[in-house]
Order: structure tokens, then sequence, then C-alpha cells
């Protein structure tokens, strides 16, 4: 069943649309959330977490274009969250290196206004990520929104583990320049 | 802003590229490698026939042929002296009454030498069970039997074994837009067992099979193996179908 049949069974309440769900992008979301966790039951509970909101924000929202990427960021931010609470100590601090090299890229900090505009400066950074080549780009994603390491993705791209340093540090060295041109101070 | 909330703020990702990236592998690179593979099979089947028998014993569990003279190392041929031996390929009975590909001593007149064969000087190496070992062969046998080719615990290929219907299952999965290359195990392990089920190609107390070929590590087989058969479980129990799953791991 397509996208937006499902969708149209949560518009009508129909309690389906979460099996539905459930079969076609479970497997996905846990693997989302287990690489973001390290625990098959947290992820779990994360993946019905998000069952539960997109049946509640489903409507008024309709993601019928990109629904996967609708439910993935749901589960995303809730694993995200659920890590710092917890005392997944390790992950923690593989969150604590991750944010150290975004900070090497990302405005950090306040500017003279005391805010960044976030939603400019993310259109910014999906602009210059859609603009990589596809092995860079594929790279990126998986090492900053699905918080993947870097020896998974050498190991789920097939490529060795010092092409995926290098593309990050080229790439991150790349970003800067390229927020920089665009205004942003980092 | 501070530095922990930039994690947040990719949470904004434009949508194309999470699920682009969501099943991302570099296919053209697996494509390439696989048909490397199978242009090499092909070379090592039409040059050379010895090569052939060990490739097929490899795959069928059946009773690998002595090795013959594969050239560079010594050999039990090279050490008795007979060198003038031809490979032709055909078969005859070694020392130890088994066959070989060797043919019978009486074959060549006295006093003549033997036509010089080029694959004997320039060998081509047999494959060996770690270069076959590129893939994770799980294979799924039920009435229909498949074999499922995995690498980085993906699956890069299935191959419907000795059935019709197999193909035909394969067929209407694609169709279907249910692809299980480059998906994952439990997708195609989902797939292919639903539509087994669905042509009721199953009576009570079936067997499934899940065999694991040519995998190296015995804990990522063990593994493997235990996430087939649970997974299975699971969907028999979904489908109330009753089964009975054993699992074999077959190291390569």
């Amino acid at each position: 069943m397509n996208d937006a049949a499902i969708i149209d069974l949560y518009f009508k309440r129909d309690e389906q649309a979460l099996t539905l769900t459930e079969e076609k992008y479970g497997q996905k979301l846990r693997g989302i959330a287990f690489g973001i966790l390290s625990d098959r039951m947290m992820a779990e509970e994360c993946e019905n977490d998000t069952y539960l909101r997109a049946w509640n924000a489903i409507p008024p929202a309709s993601p019928k274009e990109h629904f996967f990427a609708f439910l993935a960021k749901i589960i995303r931010r809730l694993s995200i969250n659920r890590l710092r609470d917890g005392a997944r100590q390790k992950r923690n601090a593989d969150l604590v290196a991750l944010t150290a090299e975004l900070e090497l890229c990302l405005p950090c900090g306040e500017d003279v206004e005391g805010t960044v505009d976030e939603k400019l400066l993310m259109k910014s950074i999906s602009d210059f990520i859609k603009a990589l080549p596809k092995e860079q780009r594929l790279v990126f994603v998986r090492r900053y929104w699905y918080l993947d390491s870097v020896e998974q993705i050498a190991s789920r791209l097939g490529i060795g583990q010092s092409k995926v340093k290098s593309i990050l540090s080229r790439g991150r060295k790349r970003l800067k320049e390229h927020l920089e041109k665009e205004g942003f101070s980092v | 802003m501070r530095g922990e909330e930039l994690i947040d703020l990719f949470e904004d990702l434009d949508d194309e590229l999470i699920e682009e990236a969501a099943t991302a592998t570099l296919l053209p690179t697996y494509q390439k490698r696989r048909t490397l593979l199978i242009a090499c099979a092909c070379a090592l089947l039409v040059l050379s026939a010895p090569a052939f028998f060990l490739f097929s014993g490899l795959f069928k569990g059946a009773d690998i042929p002595t090795q013959p003279n594969m050239g560079g190392q010594s050999s039990k041929m090279e050490a008795s002296g007979d060198e003038s031996a031809p490979m032709d390929g055909s078969l005859a009975q070694s020392d130890h009454g088994e066959e070989s590909l060797l043919p019978p001593e009486e074959s060549i007149p006295p006093g003549e030498s033997r036509p010089y064969d080029e694959s004997e000087h320039n060998p081509t190496p047999a494959p060996t069970p770690s270069e076959e070992a590129y893939a994770t062969v799980l294979s799924l046998k039920m009435h229909s039997s498949f074999e499922i080719y995995m690498k980085d615990g993906e699956v890069t290929q299935v191959t419907a074994l000795d059935s019709e219907s197999g193909e035909e299952i394969l067929a209407e999965l694609k169709a279907e837009g249910k692809d299980p290359t480059g998906d994952t195990l439990e997708n195609a392990l989902v797939w292919l067992f639903a539509q087994m089920l669905e042509r009721g190609e199953h009576q009570e107390n079936d067997t499934v099979t899940l065999a694991l070929l040519a995998y190296e590590d015995g804990e990522e087989q063990k593994t493997l193996l235990e996430e087939g058969a649970d997974i299975l479980s699971r969907l028999a129990e979904s489908k109330n179908a009753v089964i009975r799953i054993i699992t074999e791991g077959v190291v390569g």
C-alpha cells in the first residue's frame, strides 16, 4: 500500500494505519533508534512512541509525499531525548564526539544578534549537502542525521574507514566555507 | 546555540536527503563487484575443467575430486616423475583407487610426449573458500528454496533454487516493488515467506530449514541464523501457520 493510502487511513482514524505503518517502515525506524540508543528494548519503545505521535499528529499533518522522513524525524528526536535522559554513557560519549565535530563547521554560541536563524541555517546546510556528489552526500547524512559511526558508514557503503573520515573532514571544511559565504559566523 | 543543539538542528534536514540515505548503499560498486565475480567464474569455467569441478563441488557440497597438478606447487604427479600425462580432464583411477581427473597411463603411447597444455603452464588458480565467502548465503527452504546472499548486513542477491514457483515468487515480489536486493534480511525473509504462505505452499508442521553457507565468523553466523529463525517464527505466528524451523550452519 502506498503512503497516500496509509495517510488516508490515519485521516479516517482507522487503526489499521498503524499496522500498515509498522509493516512498511517498522524495521527502518527501529534501525534508526537502535543506531542511536544501542538498546533493542529502548529502540522498540521509541518505535511505539513514534506511532503514537504520528497518530496524534495526522491529521492535521498530511505527510503524503515524505511519510518515511516524517516518521524518521520523530523517532530520531525521541531517541536522542531518551539518550540524553538515560544513562547510556557510551552512546552519550558518541554524541559528545559528534557535537564536537559539528562545532567545527556550524555556528555555535551566540552571534551578535544573540540568535541564529535556524530555519535559514538548515536550508543552507541542506542546499550544501544536496549539491555534494552522491557518495559524499550519503556519508554526510548518515553521520550527522542518522548518527552512524565511521565504521558503520564504511561497512554500509562498502568503502574504507579512512575514506569516510576524509570525506567528513573535507566536507566539514567546505560546509564552514559555504556558511561563511552565506553570512553565518562560524 | 549550544553545541549539542547542533545535533537537534540537523533534525530538519531536507526530507529527500533523509529518505535517500535511509537505504543507502553504493549499489554500482556492489554491482561492479558482482559482475566482476561472475566474469571471473565464467572465465574459470571456460578455461579450466578442473576448476569447474572444484567450483561446483564447493557449492553443491559434492566430493571434491583430487586436485590435479595446478603448477607452481609440488604435486604427486611431479614427484613421481610422471610428466607425460596429458591433462584433458578425463576421469581415471588414481593410485588410491579414487576418481581422478588424470587420464590412465595406458592412454599415452610409449615414447610419445604429451601435447602442450597451456593451462598447465599458466594455471588458473582455483577459488579458495575465503574468496567465495564474499557474501553470506542464507538458504531458505520450504517447498520453494531460495538463497539469500548478504554482505555487510544487507541482501545483495536472492536466487530461487530448483523451482519454477520460486522464480514466480521472485517475479511477483519484483512486480509489487518489493525487491529484496539492497534491503534487510528481515524484509527479504518476510516477503519470501509471506509469498510462500499466500500460495498455500505449506502444511501444518512444515519444516523450514535455514542454512548458512560460506560464512567465516562463527559468532556472526549464529546471530544471523538466530535472527532469521526469530523473524520466521514471528511471521509464522502472525500468519497462524504452524511450522518447525531448523537452523543449520554450514561454513563454506
